[in-house]
Formats: C-alpha cells, sequence, structure tokens
C-alpha cells in the first residue's frame, strides 16, 4: 500500500486528505473504507524510512502536514513500477484439502469439489452482480472482469482435479 | 392420458417439464455408448435452471430428451404433466408451438424468411391471425432490440443479433419453457451477455428457462444448477442472488506492509 | 492437365456419391441422345440407298400392257435385266375390310428390283401371297395370317408367308394400291385371262446416270403405251423425306442438349459449391486459382468421357429398336460403333460438361481463399420476390413458394430445363395430333376425288380404308418418340437431382421449422409446394414453347403451316397436371425421408 502513496505524491506535495479522496475517488467502492489513523501510520512510516518528507503548512493551526517525496523515495516507486508482479499466485489450501481428503475416500473428494465448485459459481454470481452496479466504471469494470476470468480459471481447474485426482463413478 | 407419476420435487407448483430415469443410448459404429444413464430432473414455473457439465457429460442429449427433439431409450418426459415421450411427430409438433421455445447454439433461423418473419412463422404456426402475428413479431424485436432489422435476411444480422432474433421466435408463443442450448457457445463475450439477458428479462410471462452451458458465468445466473458428469446428475446447487458484495481490492496487509517488503 | 489434378478431380467422386450418380445418369443420358442422334443422322438418312443396294434396284422400269416392255433390256448401257413380270389389280380382304392389291406373279424373287424379305419367306406352294411391309402394317396383316384375294371367279384363300421392302420413292399408302407377290399359279387363277396382265420390266445400266437418256431414248423404242421411271426421279423424291428428318434431328438435338446443359450446370453448380470449403484448401496450401478450376474442368470432364463411351454404346444398341418400329426405313441392320462417332459424342458431351462445370469453377477459383472456406452453399434468403409473398397460412405453401424464390438463380435453371422437357412433350402431342389431323384431310380428299370419279363414269377403284399418310411422316415417328422418351429421362433426372440436392440443402431449415412446430406432413407440403411451383412455371411456359418448337419445325419441312394442328384443349389441360404428378411422385421419397428424420441429426449436420 505504501507504494501506492508513493505513486499518489509522484506528482507534488499532498496532505493526508487529500491522498485519501484521491484514492476513493479512483478505486471507489473497490476498496474498503479507509480510516484516516491508517493513512497517518503509513504515511509517518514512509516519512520515518525517508521515502516522504513532511512539512508543517505555515498559519495553519491544525497541525496539518503536506508530505513531498525524497528522491530515495522517487528511486524506490520506480523501482516497485518496474518490478513485475510474480506470475504464479497459487497459494491453494482447498488444494491441499482436497489431496488430503481424497487420500481417505474419493466420496468425501467428490464432496469437497462439490462445495468449492457452489463456492465459485456463487462467487460469480455476485461479481455479475457487482459487475451490474458498476457498470460504467472503467476501473470497477476491468476489476471485476479479471476476478471473473480468475474463478472461471479456479472452476476449470476444478473439474480437471475432479477428472484426474478421482475414480470415475460407476452406477 | 393418466399420469400415475405424481410430481417429486421441492416446489410447490407443478413442474412445468420434467424427466423421470432419462436414459439414452447411442449405436455408434456398432458399440452402444450410454449418453444419458438414469436423469431425474424437473423444471418449475418461471424458474432459471442451467445445465453444467464437460462435453460429453450428456447435458444437451438431456436438453433434446426433454424438448421432444429426440426419444429416450428409457424413463419418461412429461410436459404440464402430459406425457410426451410416446406421443407421434404430429402431436409433438402441436404441443410444441405451445410448450416450447428452442433456442440452439448455431442459432437455426429460417434463412428463406427475414427476421420478422421468423418470428411471425412461430405465432402463426400456433394459430393467431396473420395481424396478431405482425403485432407480436414487431413487440419482441422491439424488445431485443431488432427493430431496425425487422425486414433483414438472418444471414445479414450478426451472430449475437442472430441469437437474439432465435430468443425473440422462442419466446413468441409465450411457452412454457425456453430451453437453450449453448446459447451463447457461437459468440464474443459482449454478445454472450446480451443474449444471456435477453433470455433472463425476456421472459415476461414467468416463463422457465433451461439452459445447458459450458459457460460458468453464464450459469451462475441461474437460480439453480445442474452439474452433470458421465451421463448423470453429478451436484445441484442453488444460487442466492442479492448478497452483499465483497470488496476486491485488499488494504489487509496494510499495518504490516513494513515488515512484508 | 497434371495427374495430380486429375486424382485430386476424382477424390469429389467418393465424396458425393450421390451426386456423381446423378451426373453420370445425366451425362449419359445426354452422351446416349447424341449418339442417337449422330446413329439416325448415319443409318436414317440414307434409307433409301441402302434398301436400294440391297434389293438390286432397278436403274430404269418399263410399264405396260405387254410383255414387250422387256425391250427395255436391248438399250445400250444395260449390264442387267429382270424377266418381265406381269401384275393384275386385285381387291384383297382382311375380315370385313376391302384393300386394293397391285398382285405380281412370280415364283422366284426378281433378278432385279428384288424385294428383300424382313419376315417369312418368299411364296411357294399355293394360295400363299407376300406383302410389302408397309401395307401390311398399315392393314395390320403379319405373317401367318389369312386374307382373301378376289379374283375373276370369285374368291380364294390365300395366307401371308412373308413380308418385303422395295426402295420406293413413296410408301404406301401414299404409293397406291398395295403390293404383293403371288405364285405365277395363283396369278393365272386370279386372271386367267393373260391378255389383262399388265407387266413391268427392270433393268440395271453399268453408269447408271445414264438412265435419264436411256429413257429418253427408250419412248422412241417402245409400243404406246408404255410408261418408265428412272431411279433419279424415285431418288429426289426420297430425298426431300431425308430433308426433314434432318431438320427434325436437329432441331431435336438443339434442344435435348440445351436441356442437359441447363440440368447439368444446376447440378455441377451445387457440387462446386458444396466443395467450395474443400476447394478453398486446396488454394490454402497453395494452388493457383487456374489449378483449382483445372481440378474442377477434370473431375466433370473425366465424367463426361465414361458416360460419352457408355452411352454411345447405348445410343447404338437403342437405334435399331427405335427404327425397326418404322415400315418405311431399312436401317433396322445394325450399324457397327465407329470410332469416329463415338469420338463426336465424346466430344458434344464433354464440351457440354465443361461448359456447365466452368461458371462456378471460375467463381471458385477466383474468390479469395477465406471466403471460399467459409463457404456453405447459397441458402435460400429473402429477395425483392419472396418478400411479395405474405407468410400467411397455409404456412406450408407459402414457405415453399418463398423459399424457392429465394433461389432465384437455381429456381430458374430448374425450371428452365423442365420447360424444355414440357415443351418438346407438347411438340410430341402437336405431331400426333397433325398426323391425326393430316389423316382425316386426306380421306377427305379421297371420298371428293371418288365422288368426282363417280360423276366422270371412269372405272371406280375401290378405295382403301387407309388414309394416305405421309412417308415424312412416317419416318419421324420413331425419332420424335425416341427423343421426347430421352427428354423425359432428363426431365426426371433433374427432377431427382433438385430433390435430392435441394432437400440435403434445405435438411437443416427443414429441422428448424420442425422445432418451431411444423408438423412432419406440413414440411412435406412445403417441400411438394417448393418444388410444384417450378412445375407450374415449367408447365406454363411449355406449352407455347412446345407449339412454337413444333410450328417452327412444321414450317420448316413443309413449307407452311397450313395442316398443322394443335394438341386438343383436355391434352393441353393434363399436361400441367402430368408435370406436377410427375414433380412430387419423383420428390415424394426424399421429401418423406427428409420430414421424418431426427431434427436433431438434421440440425448435426453440416
Amino acid at each position: 500500500m505504501r507504494h501506492l502513496f508513493l505513486a499518489l505524491l509522484a506528482d507534488g506535495p499532498r496532505h493526508g486528505y487529500e491522498l485519501r479522496s484521491t484514492l476513493e475517488q479512483t478505486f471507489g467502492s473497490m476498496l474498503p473504507t479507509l480510516n484516516t489513523g491508517q493513512i497517518y501510520t503509513t504515511l509517518q512510516r514512509l516519512e520515518r524510512d525517508g521515502l516522504v518528507e513532511g512539512h508543517e503548512v505555515p498559519g495553519d493551526t491544525r497541525n496539518k502536514r503536506t508530505y513531498a517525496l525524497t528522491d530515495t523515495g522517487r528511486t524506490e516507486l520506480q523501482a516497485w513500477i518496474e518490478t513485475p508482479v510474480p506470475g504464479t499466485r497459487l497459494k491453494d489450501e482447498f488444494f491441499m484439502k482436497l489431496v488430503v481428503v481424497s487420500l481417505r475416500s474419493a466420496d468425501e473428494g467428490r464432496h469437497l469439489i462439490d462445495s468449492q465448485r457452489r463456492e465459485y459459481l456463487q462467487s460469480l454470481r455476485d461479481l455479475d452482480d457487482l459487475a451490474r452496479t458498476a457498470s460504467g466504471d472503467t476501473v470497477a469494470a476491468l476489476l471485476v472482469e479479471g476476478a471473473q476470468l480468475h474463478v472461471e480459471a479456479d472452476l476449470r481447474w476444478l473439474d480437471l482435479c475432479a477428472q484426474r485426482l478421482l475414480p470415475k463413478e460407476r452406477s | 392420458m393418466t399420469d400415475s407419476h405424481a410430481t417429486v420435487s421441492g416446489g410447490t407448483a407443478a413442474p412445468v417439464i420434467e424427466g423421470r430415469g432419462l436414459a439414452r443410448t447411442f449405436t455408434t459404429g456398432g458399440v452402444d455408448v450410454l449418453a444419458l444413464r438414469d436423469v431425474d430432473i424437473a423444471v418449475h414455473p418461471g424458474e432459471f435452471v442451467a445445465v453444467m457439465g464437460p462435453s460429453g457429460s450428456g447435458k444437451s442429449t438431456l436438453l433434446n430428451l426433454l424438448g421432444g427433439l429426440e426419444r429416450p431409450s428409457a424413463g419418461q418426459v412429461t410436459w404440464r404433466g402430459e406425457r410426451i415421450d410416446q406421443s407421434s411427430e404430429t402431436r409433438l409438433a402441436r404441443l410444441r408451438r405451445r410448450t416450447v421455445g428452442f433456442v440452439f447454439q448455431f442459432f437455426n433461423l429460417v434463412p428463406s424468411l427475414t427476421a420478422a418473419e421468423n418470428v411471425e412463422l412461430a405465432v402463426l404456426l400456433a394459430g393467431a391471425s396473420r395481424a396478431a402475428a405482425r403485432t407480436r413479431a414487431a413487440e419482441l424485436l422491439g424488445r431485443m432490440d431488432l427493430a431496425d432489422h425487422a425486414g433483414r435476411s438472418p444471414g445479414q444480422l450478426s451472430g449475437g443479433q442472430q441469437q437474439r432474433l432465435a430468443v425473440a421466435r422462442a419466446l413468441a408463443n409465450r411457452p412454457a419453457v425456453v430451453l437453450a442450448d449453448e446459447p451463447t457457445g457461437n459468440l464474443d463475450s459482449a454478445a454472450a451477455r446480451e443474449v444471456l439477458d435477453a433470455l433472463r428479462e425476456g421472459r415476461e410471462d414467468g416463463q422457465a428457462l433451461l439452459l445447458v452451458t459450458h459457460d460458468p458465468r453464464v450459469a451462475a445466473a441461474a437460480d439453480r444448477v445442474v452439474t452433470m458428469a458421465d451421463g448423470l446428475v453429478s451436484d445441484e446447487t442453488e444460487v442466492a442472488r442479492g448478497r452483499p458484495v465483497p470488496s476486491l481490492l485488499s488494504l489487509g496487509p496494510l499495518t504490516l506492509e513494513g515488515e512484508v517488503s | 492437365m497434371t495427374p495430380r489434378l486429375l486424382r485430386l478431380g476424382l477424390t469429389g467422386w467418393r465424396r458425393h456419391p450421390a451426386g456423381t450418380a446423378l451426373s453420370f445418369l445425366l451425362l449419359l443420358v445426354g452422351a446416349t441422345a447424341v449418339m442417337l442422334a449422330v446413329q439416325l443422322r448415319a443409318v436414317a438418312l440414307d434409307p433409301w440407298q441402302r434398301t436400294f443396294d440391297a434389293t438390286n434396284g432397278a436403274h430404269l422400269q418399263a410399264f405396260g400392257a405387254t410383255p414387250d416392255v422387256a425391250r427395255v433390256a436391248d438399250l445400250p448401257g444395260v449390264t442387267e435385266a429382270a424377266d418381265p413380270l406381269p401384275h393384275v389389280i386385285t381387291s384383297l380382304v382382311a375380315g370385313d375390310r376391302t384393300f386394293a392389291l397391285r398382285a405380281f406373279g412370280a415364283d422366284q424373287p426378281p433378278a432385279v428390283e428384288r424385294p428383300l424379305l424382313t419376315a417369312g419367306r418368299w411364296v411357294g406352294g399355293g394360295a400363299e401371297v407376300a406383302l410389302d411391309v408397309a401395307y401390311a402394317r398399315s392393314l395390320g396383316l403379319g405373317v401367318g395370317d389369312r386374307v382373301t384375294l378376289r379374283g375373276v371367279d370369285g374368291a380364294r384363300p390365300f395366307t401371308v408367308v412373308g413380308l418385303w421392302v422395295l426402295a420406293r420413292d413413296e410408301q404406301y399408302p401414299a404409293n397406291r394400291p398395295g403390293e404383293g407377290f403371288v405364285g405365277r399359279a395363283d396369278l393365272e387363277r386370279l386372271q386367267p385371262d393373260s391378255g389383262r396382265w399388265r407387266w413391268s420390266e427392270s433393268v440395271r445400266f453399268a453408269r447408271p446416270d445414264e438412265s435419264d437418256i436411256a429413257a429418253r431414248a427408250a419412248f422412241s423404242r417402245l409400243p404406246p403405251g408404255v410408261a418408265v421411271q428412272t431411279w433419279s426421279g424415285r431418288l429426289g423424291d426420297a430425298q426431300e423425306t431425308q430433308r426433314a428428318t434432318t431438320i427434325v434431328l436437329e432441331v431435336y438435338g438443339v434442344v435435348l442438349l440445351a436441356a442437359v446443359a441447363l440440368v447439368l450446370a444446376s447440378l455441377v453448380g451445387t457440387r462446386v459449391l458444396e466443395r467450395a470449403g474443400e476447394l478453398g484448401l486446396l488454394k490454402a496450401v497453395g494452388f493457383t486459382p487456374a489449378q483449382v478450376v483445372a481440378v474442377v474442368l477434370a473431375e466433370h470432364v473425366a465424367l463426361a468421357a465414361m458416360a460419352a463411351v457408355a452411352g454411345s454404346a447405348v445410343g447404338v444398341w437403342l437405334t435399331p429398336r427405335l427404327l425397326a418400329d418404322s415400315s418405311v426405313l431399312l436401317g433396322a441392320a445394325p450399324t457397327p460403333l465407329s470410332p469416329a462417332r463415338v469420338a463426336a459424342t465424346a466430344a458434344v458431351v464433354m464440351a457440354t460438361a465443361a461448359a456447365a462445370a466452368m461458371a462456378p469453377a471460375l467463381r471458385v477459383g477466383r474468390s479469395t481463399v477465406a471466403r471460399s472456406l467459409r463457404a456453405r452453399g447459397h441458402d435460400a434468403r429473402p429477395n425483392r420476390l419472396s418478400r411479395r409473398v405474405p407468410l400467411e397460412r397455409p404456412l406450408p405453401v407459402t414457405l415453399g413458394v418463398k423459399q424457392t424464390l429465394g433461389r432465384p438463380g437455381r429456381s430458374a435453371l430448374t425450371a428452365a430445363a423442365l420447360t424444355l422437357s414440357v415443351g418438346s412433350l407438347v411438340a410430341g402431342l402437336a405431331f400426333e395430333a397433325t398426323v391425326r389431323h393430316e389423316d382425316a384431310l386426306e380421306l377427305a380428299d379421297q371420298a371428293r376425288q371418288q365422288a368426282d370419279a363417280r360423276a366422270g363414269e371412269l372405272a371406280p377403284t375401290a378405295p382403301d380404308p387407309v388414309p394416305v399418310s405421309d412417308a415424312t411422316r412416317e419416318q419421324l415417328k420413331p425419332i420424335v418418340h425416341g427423343f421426347n422418351g430421352v427428354l423425359a429421362a432428363v426431365a426426371v433426372i433433374n427432377l431427382a437431382a433438385t430433390a435430392l440436392v435441394s432437400l440435403r440443402r434445405r435438411q437443416r431449415e427443414l429441422a428448424v421449422t420442425r422445432a418451431v412446430g411444423l408438423t412432419p406432413r406440413q414440411v412435406r407440403l412445403g417441400v411438394y409446394w417448393a418444388d410444384g411451383l417450378l412445375g407450374v412455371v415449367a408447365a406454363v411456359a411449355g406449352i407455347p414453347l412446345g407449339t412454337a418448337l413444333f410450328l417452327g419445325v412444321y414450317q420448316l419441312v413443309n413449307g407452311s403451316t397450313e395442316r398443322a394442328a394443335l394438341p386438343p384443349w383436355w391434352q393441353l389441360a393434363l399436361v400441367p397436371v402430368v408435370t406436377v404428378a410427375a414433380v412430387v411422385a419423383v420428390i415424394a421419397g426424399p421429401a418423406r425421408a427428409a420430414s421424418r428424420l431426427g431434427i436433431t441429426t438434421a440440425l448435426r449436420q453440416e
């Protein structure tokens, strides 16, 4: 999150409350509500690490500070932007459960897959509802689309698990 | 016809379409292939049911049996309480006009008729007057956003438009149920979404919708999802609507950030 | 054309066996027809000369009241002479009808102008008669039949033992009275007074063209009352007949080839379009448009070559069978299959096939690879014409009509081919009607002449109750009937092809209408209407076409259409009925199959 702050300060010094309103405008309902404390804690840490500098605004009685990027901060921001995000995002708890359970009983494995599929389907439905409320907002629409694609991939992978890990049922 | 098979489903109203113990065997090159083994399914008025499963799982066969396009090897199909799996082709054709509307993957419109005439044909077949057929077709084309294309031939329409036209035709006689076989299988995602919306929202009189798809996003739009595998129903689930929407971006590790990076 | 292209063409045969079989059948019928025309020309155009040669025909004949006619044998240049031949004019009674008969008396066939037996044998014992085949046919007599000849002392029973032909200028009944041979003893019994016999003498010259000069010389040497006739006079009359045959053969030949070409074009066009995807693939792997065209042409020209050989054989087999029906022609002897004629037939048929395949081949050759790969043939689609027809009950009717109108090119081709067939049928009917009409006119003429003769108190001869028929007409009958048969075959193949091709293409569409709620019966009705409509169009257009065709040919043959007649109204009224019935009969089977095919099976196709 701190790199996001650095990015928002790249154009020039900002007040903390300015940062907050910019975040809310850009990501809207995609982000949980931010409280003021979180923002100032983050800014203080950035200042501690020498990435930003705080300046008192003369004549402001309410102790408002503006923050500006330091050279170190600018370097750190550039490094963050240039570093690719790791491709794999599997830290799959479900998979571990499935393997353990399937060893014990195929039926339990099947049950696990079914309930996971229900979960994914429900997620897709929720995302679809979200897409409808957020229509017209490009950033939000893209985010939802990405999430949907991920869930679809999960569903497809679920089918693979069922096919390869569990023996076919015969009646 | 007396029907000894009472409905056994959770719904309060009688199912509009029901299959019991459905099985279907195909013979290919002397080898019997069991496409469908033993499937019970009931669709109730107004319900939207999606049948999902990998290709070869028997989902299209199930739809064809329920729609009376094919006859089951075993089991029975009832439409609004009337058993139809033994009916003559002529009787089936007559019943189909009022009971079932079809939407196919490859549109299957009548190429020698205009868009409007494709809808009118269905209405006329059900016995309506020419004037009534025209009115109804115009109304449906308007609802499917095709009013400007009424005089065109199906070949001149885009895939999405053709499929919306097929939806209009399927809804023409306010059938009890619309059966759709991979209706979005041949379309890009934007057109698919439009067709899905047309199917979901075009049903003005609480028609049921039974849809076969391999697209989970389409399936997720249903009230109930039936999952098939190897000619059997492997799972069935209700999909809730209107749940609180979660946040997609997480600021969760915010406070730990310094330590993590 | 490389072998590889040819082989690629041949794979097309295997992929579409039904279409290939129909194309082959059509080409076979076409080749048969062409061969028939070629053979008929070869055989029928020179029947007189063939008969003349076979009968050792006379270059000069003399007729008179005494055996002195034999003096023409002394003319310079005469190489061969028969004995003078006596005859009497008598009456032949067959059943309750009486006919005039010129009865010759000869125990052996004369050496010159020797009748050629086509059935039975020469007269042997007593009370036997051998008749001119045209005369016998007209009277309905055959070998073994019993007749009565009237002698001066009463009726004598005779048995018909043989039928024969001679090279005439005109045949019975145009040439009267009918002729027959009896034994010399029988002649004496019929007319014991040999002074009342009449005589003829037939001679041959070394140089036949001298016979006209000889004839003039003969007049000075012969006693008065002797008449002569030369072979060139007889030939001139015979040639008039041939001219008519030529015209009719050529007109029919053109009509037939046009019909075959139209049907082929529609058949080949469909096949090429069905294979468009496959041919597009060839282009995708590097074939040039010219090579693609070559593949298509190879496929069809090779098919045509095979059909031409088979058709030639059928044509050669069929020709004498058609001609055997004619009393006039001596073409009944089988004519060997000449390589030149087979080559000519093959050339015509292959050229027709190539022409029919060229347009669709070029179209595929020209279109882009992507478009050929996508092509699915042409579905019917709404156009200005089909939009005019409102979608209205009865739905099978309007659906069928709209489908036909939605495919105007193909429908026009099919209708044109059908129209030609119907037109030729109408022309055939007009021919028959004219034969009857001319017979009636002839009978009226005869009655008038007879009345005139009585009024003039001339020696009355009993008129035969048979109208004088034109030799030309007799000769044309088998040709007209034969070609009408072939055209009918083309029409049936055309219908079968249309039904097969259009039903296969419409299978999905029909299945869709069934999924919407059309009953199988409604589907069949729709198919009947779609194709029956073409039948109606063909019938309506075919009647004036056939009439015009007949009148045109009649004008060419006879110089005027004064004596031509048109078919009676009821026949014309039956033409559309029969046409539509034929259409429905041919497509009934496939239509039934299509209406019963499982909906999902039909939808899966393609």
